[in-house]
């Protein structure tokens, strides 16, 4: 069982290779730099010191397109949410059943951190049609607006990890 | 003060080069400026995008709305869940998951 911690700059990332080269150069070149700069939190699993998985949460919010309805002067406009950027793992960990578990990780960290939010979302972008089968098979569903940009209400996350 | 500079390499198809190149000849600058310019361009959208989404007021509506509609099972979520519970040695209810399906 793998315990998730905190992107630092002691993690070995040179050696991740997840299979989709757009993540492995996020990670090396990318991640810590936003981490600092309190733009995301990457959340790693390591193997003495050398990064194996890791996923990305960046603070987002939910807008209401104002020109799409017929618009109300009461109720809110905006929901919190949160950005599930990157998921990844190593390719040497993949099937077997791991990026289900990074998965209920990432989902408890988002919950925890939209805890106060009555209607906070989860959003997740996936950058190939893979990445969008992987997350609509944990019960994200398309935005509607780009095909890659998924959601799931954070309550329906909770009501579904709760065992 | 200098200010420090990188080094970005890219590989294009050919026709594509010759493609940018006349762009950037029309526009009358460089043709590393207009690649700089236009990726910085589209760099600033996708990060706005990730601050942000707009949705319509549909869509609106059934992030924020349905607070009585019940729970959709997401069985593959709630499997996942149990085997971490598992792992970590929780104690796991049978009975949350018995109208999931498997």
């Amino acid at each position: 069982m793998w315990v998730t911690e905190r992107l630092t700059s002691a993690h070995d990332l040179e050696k991740f290779a997840s299979g989709k080269p757009v993540f492995d150069e996020w990670l090396r070149r990318a991640a810590l730099g936003l981490d600092e700069s309190d733009q995301a939190r990457t959340f790693v699993w390591s193997d003495e010191g050398k990064v194996i998985a890791y996923y990305t949460l960046v603070p987002h919010e939910i807008r209401w397109d104002n020109r799409t309805g017929k618009g109300t002067s009461s109720g809110p406009v905006a929901a919190p949410a949160l950005l599930l950027s990157t998921f990844a793992l190593d390719q040497k960990l993949h099937g077997k059943g791991l990026g289900a578990r990074l998965m209920v990780d990432a989902l408890t960290r988002s919950i925890f951190v939209l805890e106060k939010a009555e209607a906070g979302v989860i959003i997740a972008d996936a950058i190939d049609a893979d990445g969008r089968a992987f997350y609509e098979h944990f019960g994200f569903q398309p935005l509607g607006l780009s095909p890659f940009r998924l959601a799931m209400r954070a309550r329906d996350a909770r009501s579904n990890l709760t065992l | 003060m200098s200010i420090k500079s990188q080094k970005i390499e890219a590989q294009i198809p050919a026709d594509r080069a010759d493609r940018l190149i006349y762009a950037a000849a029309l526009a009358g600058v460089s043709l590393s400026t207009f690649l700089v310019d236009a990726a910085a361009a589209a760099a600033e959208r996708v990060i706005a995008e990730s601050h942000h989404t707009l949705v319509s007021d549909e869509n609106f509506r059934s992030l924020l709305g349905g607070l009585d509609a019940p729970t959709p099972p997401f069985a593959a979520l709630q499997r996942a869940a149990k085997s971490v519970a598992v792992a970590q040695g929780l104690p796991v209810s049978e009975k949350k998951n018995d109208n999931v399906g498997h």
